[in-house]
């Protein structure tokens, strides 16, 4: 070849084949990962324009195939209709089961690699590759004008890959490797990083001297090799010398499947068997092409492109590669010399002594050797499709599945009961759930499906057990019963029977469930939680709000201070919940309905039950289906959830009643309260609670002034007509009967006989705990003051009678009471409420006469 | 010369003087006897009086002691009676009594009421010869004035007062003393 047909076949090639190599290549690897069978699979495929997505329920499952997608989906351009032609016209069958998006479909990826397989008419490569570019590759030199880079970068058409492999060989034009060889490659990828491993004039940036001549030698620019000696590289290029090029061979196992990272929807988990590795480029991709994946954690956070979870396929090295092609460069070396310069010549004077002595310095020069060598290091340029290419199969996965379990927990730092209620607490529920964006709001419709998530989805409900009570009446007690076993309030059983016999109740408990109100709901961050792949499969959500127990703190039971109640009562709390998007666990619903607004249930007793959650039927209510699919420290996975307790405290302090003989009149009097402190809301049995505490009037909640002062038993205004009531009769008195707060009137010298009764709200039946009391304590005041009570009734020998004979009235002519006799009575409970019971009495003074009548003596012998 | 005339007046003297004599003597014994009954009288007389008041002082013992427990007293009488003493008899009402009288109420009350119970503090009178005693407390009489809303009822006091004077051997003396008593109450 004439240099001048060289240089114009270097011109051509310099001016058209970065154009050229920039045409696609005759046939790229264009592989997709798609579902088979999509739809029966629970898959909805959406088309937008040019692309698709699948909408893909929570948990579906499906077959997934690396496929050949000669039109390029998903690529954000136009579908490559000639290259989906290709296949159409060669008759190439659709892989079974496969959609066809826009239109176009799917081919086997057996087949692409068949495609690839086929060479020219005759079985040459090159030639088939000069026919579909329009060009002869023949032998020539492309000089380097700006870099390696840029030269070879022409041979990459933009979103291919191209990677260069150093081999090693020399060309016979270029037959030295050279002082400044081309770093080792190996499938590196063609960028402008290159550059640096290839000798080029852009190396030559050391200066070095070529004489001693100081201060300004004549001097070239070098690369520098070691100390002594440099290179000069000029006239780099690439030569082609019968250029050899092949099509990679393909396997279908080749091709990785990666979900491509980059957007939130990359986070999420994805389970597939083999797993699907997550890469930014897909060259660590997982080989397929034959994949079970699973959609087990939803994508979608309301942002339709973020929510993508981006199936790609890697394509391995389909294309070209390229060899007989050389790095080629011209270099001469140079060596460093020195050599000794005179710098001050001897000077002598007329006698010939030297006056001025020589003077002299070795300098540094550089030597090219004589020689100019032609170096070479040969390539080979492989031409791949690039899996960073858009072109993805998409899916959207949505919340299809209840939350696993849940924390519950009562954040106010009292949890007691308030008296009268409604009693308000703080709560929080943390819910485990495979949804990593539960706190994310939304509504939306993608295809007809309607994607929400919202506070008002969540349905939660918080139940509370609470105890009603259920009285029976009790009659024809007597003071040995009253002694010996539990009753509440008593009164006389007939007035007018002058009978020591009195009524009264007990009651029973009976536990329900009841739904408190729920208020002030609000979703909390969510915390990620990752699965086996390291990726977000789930999150644990906080929901905070706040609860009202309607009704007031139980009457019978504590389980606070001193003085518990006997069991003692757990008062248990539960919630239930959806997750934001409505999923349920199986027996929301079912508890829902069962409680609404209250259930008696014998799973409410504070015995029954264990910790866990437990409601209709008694037995804990199971975690959500997707239960084991991820964990986390903070919530119990076992069941739906724990219980949290509350706590009453009694503060109310105990019933006192006291009884009264006068044996003047024989008549028993009743004193005591309608305010049924040991009651409940009862009275003797006639009433119960069986639906709702909270409602009628309740005479004792909240009004523990009033009960006090109920106890008082002071009102001695009308003397004359108390002593009618109290002496006259016929009937006897009870200010429990009568609602009244009198005080007593008797006669001088009569003898009273004073039972005392107390009786707690909490533990009021049970004999072993006193009836509820700790302490009593009794003060008979008379004229000369306190009367000495020998061996007086106490907690463990209540109604023990005190005898005493008021001696002296109390009352003047105008009916004024002075000075004051009372009996008062103070009684403490077990947790350490006290009542103060004060009972006055007028003493008239009606006396008893005695006169003598006749006297008789006689002798006795 | 005196003339003795002695043939007539000198035998009138000697009854006169025989008659003196007895006379002083009669009169003498006379004196002597009264005083004698008159000693006997008067010891019979302080014996008497020591027994009777030493039963009235049982007397006034119980006396007293209806005053401080009339209460007392009154139950223990209507229980004597049959009735529970815990049940006033109230005026008008129809109580029953109950079955079996039981004094034991009134022989409490007034068993006390001696003088072993009060050893005396006097110096020379000794329990051995001053002794007293309510030896009986009874109801004789129980009613209700349903007008007065009273309860009357009359009861009688037995006391035994013992004194004994060893003077003029006079021995052993009991007095019985019964007083009638009526307790008004008003109901």
């Amino acid at each position: 070849m004439s240099a001048k047909s060289c240089y114009a076949l270097i011109l051509a090639f310099v001016l058209t084949l970065p154009g050229v190599f920039a045409c696609s290549l005759p046939a790229e690897p264009c592989a997709a990962i798609v579902p088979i069978n999509a739809e029966a699979n629970g898959m909805k495929l959406v088309t937008e324009g040019n692309k698709f997505f699948y909408l893909v329920p929570q948990g579906t499952s499906a077959s997934f195939k690396v496929v050949w997608d000669p039109a390029a989906h998903n690529t954000g351009g136009g579908l490559q209709g000639d290259k989906y032609d290709w296949c159409t016209k060669a008759r190439i069958p659709f892989e079974a089961g496969t959609d066809k998006p826009n239109g176009y479909g799917y081919f086997p990826i057996q087949s692409m690699a068949d495609f690839f397989a086929v060479s020219g008419n005759r079985g040459s490569v090159q030639e088939a590759f000069s026919r579909q570019m329009g060009v002869s590759l023949g032998n020539g030199f492309l000089p380097s004008l700006t870099g390696p880079y840029a030269l070879l970068s022409g041979f990459v058409k933009p979103g291919n890959q191209g990677r260069i492999t150093t081999l090693g060989g020399q060309s016979t034009e270029y037959p030295a490797p050279g002082w400044a060889d081309v770093a080792a490659m190996s499938d590196t990828p063609v960028t402008g990083a290159i550059d640096d491993n290839f000798p080029s004039s852009s190396w030559n940036t050391f200066v070095i001297p070529l004489s001693t001549v100081r201060p300004n030698p004549p001097t070239t620019t070098v690369f520098p090799l070691s100390a002594t000696k440099a290179v000069r590289i000029r006239a780099e290029g690439l030569l082609m010398e019968d250029i050899d090029m092949e099509i990679s061979r393909i396997r279908p196992e080749d091709y990785k499947a990666f979900v491509r990272t980059g957007n939130p929807g990359a986070e999420i988990e994805v389970e597939s068997n083999p797993q699907i590795v997550w890469s930014a480029d897909g060259s660590n991709g997982t080989p397929g092409p034959n994949f079970n994946v699973t959609f087990n954690t939803p994508s979608f956070n309301g942002d339709k492109e973020q929510s993508k979870i981006r199936l790609k396929v890697w394509s391995p090295g389909a294309g070209f590669e390229i060899s007989n092609i050389y790095w080629a460069w011209k270099e001469t070396v140079y060596n460093k010399k020195s050599g000794r310069v005179v710098t001050q010549e001897e000077q002598r004077d007329a006698s010939g002594t030297i006056i001025v002595p020589e003077r002299s310095e070795m300098r540094d020069y550089w030597e090219a050797s004589p020689a100019t060598y032609m170096c070479s290091e040969e390539l080979q340029l492989t031409l791949v499709k690039s899996a960073a290419e858009a072109g993805s199969t998409d899916f959207i996965v949505y919340d299809d599945k209840s939350p696993i379990a849940a924390d519950f927990k009562i954040t106010s730092a009292n949890r007691n009961f308030l008296p009268t209620g409604p009693t308000p607490f703080d709560f929080t529920l943390k819910v485990l759930d495979t949804n990593p964006y539960f706190n994310k709001i939304f509504n939306t419709t993608i295809s007809g499906v309607t994607l929400k998530q919202s506070i008002e989805n969540l349905d939660l409900q918080v139940y509370y057990s609470y105890p009603h009570y259920q009285y029976s009446a009790a009659a024809g007690l007597d003071m040995n019963r009253l002694k010996t076993e539990g009753y509440g309030l008593v009164d006389l059983e007939d007035l007018s029977s002058n009978e020591p016999k009195f009524k009264g109740f007990k009651h029973e408990a009976k536990w329900a469930w009841k739904k408190a109100d729920v208020s002030n709901l609000a979703i909390g961050s969510s915390q990620p939680l990752t699965g086996g792949t390291g990726r977000k499969a789930g999150a644990v959500t906080t929901i905070t709000g706040k609860l009202n127990i309607n009704q007031p703190r139980p009457w019978h039971e504590c389980n606070e201070g001193g003085g518990k109640s006997v069991p003692e009562p757990k008062f248990k709390v539960f919630a239930i919940s959806a997750d934001s998007a409505g999923m349920k666990i199986a027996e929301h619903d079912a508890v829902k309905t069962s409680i609404g607004t209250h259930l008696l249930s014998d799973t409410a007793k504070p015995e029954s039950g264990a910790d866990p959650a437990a409601c209709h039927d008694g037995a804990p209510i199971p975690a959500g289906d997707t239960q084991g699919q991820i964990s986390s420290g903070q919530v119990d996975d076992s069941g739906w959830s724990n219980v949290e307790f509350l706590k009453a405290k009694d503060e109310t302090g105990p019933e006192i009643q006291v009884v009264v003989f006068d044996t003047r009149t024989n008549r028993y009097h009743m004193f005591g309260t309608k305010q049924n402190v040991a009651a409940g809301f009862s009275e003797f049995g006639g009433e119960g609670l069986v639906e709702d505490y909270s409602t009628g009037d309740m005479p004792y909640l909240g009004k523990e002034s009033n009960i006090s002062g109920a106890h008082q038993f002071t009102d001695l205004s009308d003397i004359n007509g108390l002593f009618d009531k109290y002496l006259v009769g016929p009937n006897a008195v009870s200010t429990i009967a009568d609602d009244s707060q009198t005080g007593f009137v008797c006669q001088q010298n009569n003898r009273l006989v004073f039972y005392i009764r107390a009786v707690d709200n909490i533990n009021g039946y049970l004999a072993a705990k006193q009836f509820g009391i700790s302490a009593l304590s009794c003060n008979l005041v008379e004229k000369n003051g306190a009367v000495v009570i020998a061996d007086p009734p106490s907690p463990a020998n209540m109604l023990k009678p005190i005898e005493h004979v008021f001696r002296f009235e109390n009352v003047d002519n105008d009916g004024a009471v002075s000075p004051e006799y009372y009996l008062e009575v103070n009684a403490t409970d077990h947790s350490n409420n006290s009542r103060n019971f004060k009972l006055n009495i007028a003493v008239l003074g009606k006396k008893l006469d005695i006169r003598t009548l006749e006297e008789r003596r006689k002798r006795i012998d | 010369m005196t003339k003795n005339n002695s043939g007539s007046r000198s035998g009138i003297a000697l009854p006169l003087v025989l008659v003196f004599s007895i006379c002083v003597m009669v009169f003498t014994a006379s004196l002597v006897f009264f005083r004698k009954e008159s000693k006997q009288q008067n010891l019979t007389n302080v014996h008497f009086l020591q027994a009777n008041f030493l039963a009235q002082s049982a007397v006034q013992m119980m006396l007293l002691k209806l005053s401080a427990f009339p209460q007392e007293a009154c139950d223990a009488g209507v229980l004597s009676l049959g009735y529970c003493p815990f049940r006033g008899i109230i005026a008008g009402s129809e109580l029953a009594p109950v079955a079996g009288a039981n004094r034991q109420g009134l022989i409490d009350f007034y068993s006390d009421c001696n003088s072993d119970r009060f050893p005396w503090k006097v110096p020379g009178i000794t329990a051995a010869n001053w002794k007293f005693a309510t030896t009986d407390f009874k109801v004789i009489s129980a009613y209700t004035n349903p007008g007065e809303r009273q309860l009357i009822i009359s009861s009688q006091i037995t006391a035994l007062g013992e004194a004994n004077l060893p003077r003029g051997e006079m021995g052993v003396r009991k007095e019985e003393m019964i007083k009638t008593v009526k307790l008004t109450r008003e109901n």
